[in-house]
């Protein structure tokens, strides 16, 4: 035995690695030797050292040195991805359903809004209305600076963080609780199945977790305990699903038997509800039949939707389309802007309807009031059952001129377009030449921009229901909606541009923008004329961009 | 934690396919194994792979577990396995098996290693952790963390037995190397 322990002897023995006589005798030794004893306690220290910072929880890599900006970016794109949003996107819509006569504390907001997106969304309009223009101001205020190129990039940046708020906003806003995931691991099947081939679920299977499908067509007779989300051409449910179902499709069939006991997002063609669903049913589709029991509450965007006879919706229905066809049972209310409504079964709520015409048959029963804006004076049979007699006006169209409310919206909309054209002025400015110099071929730009603007939505529409589309149709239909906006800017660069006086640095630049915008704020509001004349500017600002991007791409490489 | 006694109806039930027996499996194990394989992987996006592969990988193992012997350890050795194979797959292993003998093996200072206890934190050790060869921050996890036997450790990594210990004192040895400013830690032994 040596005389003092190194320190691979010392860690074997403080690991009980060595025979128990061994052991013993270093034991001894490291009792009456100080040196030795001094490094079996730096090790045994170590030991318990190790042991508690690995089993301590590790904090995320350079998460403090970032945590300061990722809180500032955070802060400065949500507030401006959510104003954003509120004002691009929900804004006008909710503009489009005040002029339908329902204001803050309507039943969309309430329920659509709230349900849809978030409950406390109504109440966070009020405030977006503050939050909005400071969040504006603060960015102008960096923007605005251009020989001090660091703050443009700031406010570039944070601009353009907002808009990936803006498109990452709706899911956000709409995602699932995460204390649902643990159980996603763990699966029968792959939690994700990806198949060339038809996908059946037989009877009396059971999948106990979540379920993505990706398949040319789905049959589910069995159980699935989780949620089920689904892209294929044809989805049929004669099984039971425990969670949600989301399905991106074709056809949906949820037959009689089937049933989804939470909730169902349909984005298809055709819809055919004849199944049991628990919770509420969402659905983006051409054509909607429901002929049996949706518990919740029902949200169209249809061409058109029917409610057979025997079917009932146990909450309200709201939606938005060409023709609606009530003839089941509807336990709470109705608020539905289609251009033609026909009611003939029962609506336990009140009924607020919009469009052009109104037919309400003899077997209709409504319990209480029922509300119809439109163009023509409803059509009501002595022998249906109402409470109260249909309370009618007729459309008419008014000038928003005269409301205050007015002139702040479209100072709204004008900074907005005026800050993104800034933005985009500042790093892109290229592409707005090439746009401006595009404005001498009009009649080029004018059917390119017609073809772009009817073409694209038919594109994404049919790539969105294929499988393998659907990644191209969300692309296209993102570029499609920039492209739309984009082209009030471009329009309002070129009518800028065409001003008299100079426009040789930044600055110039820039005034002559904000007065394109201007005009083209005042000229999208004419009455009777603003609507032709917004047509006019999305076609051609949507020409002049798909070719100066068309060019752009056939430019040649430049090589080394 | 839950007790090997409390554990065992559990471990039943999901031999049985029982969908709600994993859940409750992945509810008190997938932290540790999480942390585990981001301890070993070094990334968290690694890491949550890797525990969700682990857990699939249990469901097909589980009934090659003794219930006579503690289960921990057992899920630790499947974890290990799997993110050993894992960093073999990434191509950068430590230094191979004959070289742990060659290899001199230098006397610490006992002073110098109390003061880097004393003087870095746990956050320090695991950044420390990162810059090791994978092989040394395998074992010092499998060991420390996970709390395997030599015996294990040499089956998780297939090793002889009698390297464990080497493998082990070079590994803190590194650790401490790369604890020391101006030193670039385990690098240095790949």
């Amino acid at each position: 035995m040596p005389e003092h322990m190194d320190e691979a002897m010392a860690l074997l023995w403080l690991e009980g690695e060595l025979d128990p006589r061994t052991s013993a005798r270093w034991r001894q030794h490291a009792g009456a030797c100080p040196r030795c004893h001094r490094l079996s306690q730096a090790l045994r220290n170590e030991t318990l050292w190790l042991r508690e910072s690995l089993g301590a929880v590790p904090a995320p890599a350079h998460a403090r040195h970032w945590a300061l900006w990722a809180a500032l970016a955070g802060i400065a794109s949500a507030v401006l991805g959510v104003f954003a949003f509120w004002l691009l996107l929900l804004r006008p819509w909710m503009q489009g359903l005040d002029q339908m006569g329902m204001n803050g504390q309507n039943l969309m907001n309430t329920v659509m809004f709230s349900a849809m997106f978030w409950r406390g969304w109504a109440s966070l309009n009020h405030l977006l209305e503050i939050l909005g223009p400071v969040a504006f101001f603060a960015s102008a205020w960096l923007l605005l600076r251009p020989q001090r190129a660091q703050r443009r990039r700031l406010a570039a940046l944070i601009l353009l963080l907002g808009l990936g708020a803006v498109i990452h906003a709706p899911r956000l806003l709409a995602a699932p609780a995460p204390a649902a995931l643990p159980a996603l691991k763990i699966i029968h099947l792959p939690l994700y199945v990806h198949s060339k081939t038809p996908f059946i679920l037989p009877a009396g299977e059971t999948v106990a977790h979540d379920l993505i499908i990706w398949a040319p067509q789905v049959r589910i007779d069995g159980q699935v305990q989780g949620n089920l989300i689904v892209w294929t051409q044809s989805l049929t449910v004669d099984g039971q699903i425990q969670g949600d179902l989301a399905v991106w499709a074709q056809n949906l069939h949820l037959n009689p038997g089937a049933r989804v006991s939470r909730d169902v997002f349909s984005f298809l063609q055709n819809v055919n509800i004849a199944g049991l669903v628990r919770g509420s049913f969402y659905d983006w589709s051409q054509h909607n039949t429901i002929t049996s029991q949706v518990n919740g509450s029902a949200f169209f965007w249809s061409q058109d939707m029917n409610l057979e006879p025997q079917a009932q919706v146990g909450g309200d229905v709201v939606g938005i389309g060409q023709l609606i066809n009530l003839q089941g049972l509807i336990g709470h209310n109705v608020l539905a802007k289609f251009q033609n409504s026909d009611i003939s079964g029962q609506i336990h709520g009140s009924a607020r309807l919009f469009g052009n015409t109104l037919d309400i048959g003899p077997t209709a029963r409504l319990a209480q009031s029922i509300y119809f804006k439109g163009k023509q004076p409803p059509h009501v049979s002595r022998q249906a059952q109402l409470s109260h007699p249909v309370s009618f006006v007729r459309l008419t169209r008014k000038s928003p001129w005269g409301k205050a409310k007015f002139y702040w919206h479209q100072a709204l909309w004008w900074a907005a377009e005026l800050l993104f054209g800034l933005v985009f002025l500042a790093l892109f400015p290229n592409y707005f030449s090439a746009v401006e110099r595009l404005t001498a071929r009009v009649g080029l730009s004018l059917g390119i921009g017609i073809i772009a603007l009817v073409a694209t939505p038919i594109i994404v529409v049919l790539a969105g229901i294929t499988i393998i589309g659907l990644p191209l149709s969300l692309v296209l239909l993102f570029l499609y909606l920039i492209g739309l906006f984009f082209a009030e800017i471009m329009i309002g660069n070129w009518l800028g541009l065409s001003l008299p006086g100079s426009a040789g640095t930044y600055w110039h630049q820039a005034l002559r923008l904000a007065l394109g915008l201007l005009i083209v704020r005042v000229a999208v509001n004419i009455p009777w004329a603003g609507g032709w004349v917004l047509f006019a500017i999305l076609i051609w600002g949507l020409g002049l961009q798909a070719i100066a991007l068309y060019q752009f791409l056939r430019r040649p490489a430049l090589t080394a | 934690m839950i007790s090997d006694v409390e554990l065992q109806p559990i471990l039943n039930r999901a031999r049985q396919g029982n969908g709600e027996a994993w859940g409750e499996l992945y509810q008190l194990y997938s932290p540790a194994i999480q942390r585990f394989c981001r301890h070993t992987l070094g990334n968290p996006e690694d890491a949550e792979d890797a525990t969700a592969d682990i857990f699939i990988k249990l469901r097909q193992k589980l009934d090659q577990y003794d219930p006579a012997r503690p289960f921990s350890p057992w899920l630790y050795k499947v974890a290990g396995n799997h993110c050993w194979d894992l960093l073999r797959q990434r191509g950068r292993r430590g230094f191979e098996t004959g070289e742990v003998e060659e290899m001199p093996i230098p006397s610490q200072d006992p002073s110098q290693l109390e003061q880097l206890i004393t003087t870095q934190t746990s956050e320090q050790m695991r950044a420390a952790l990162n810059k090791i060869s994978e092989r040394a921050r395998m074992v010092l996890v499998l060991r420390y963390y996970s709390d395997l036997s030599y015996d294990e450790i040499a089956q998780t990594l297939e090793l002889p037995r009698s390297y464990i210990g080497v493998v082990l004192l070079r590994a803190r040895q590194q650790l401490r190397a790369a604890l020391r400013p101006g030193e670039s830690g385990g690098e240095a032994y790949e």
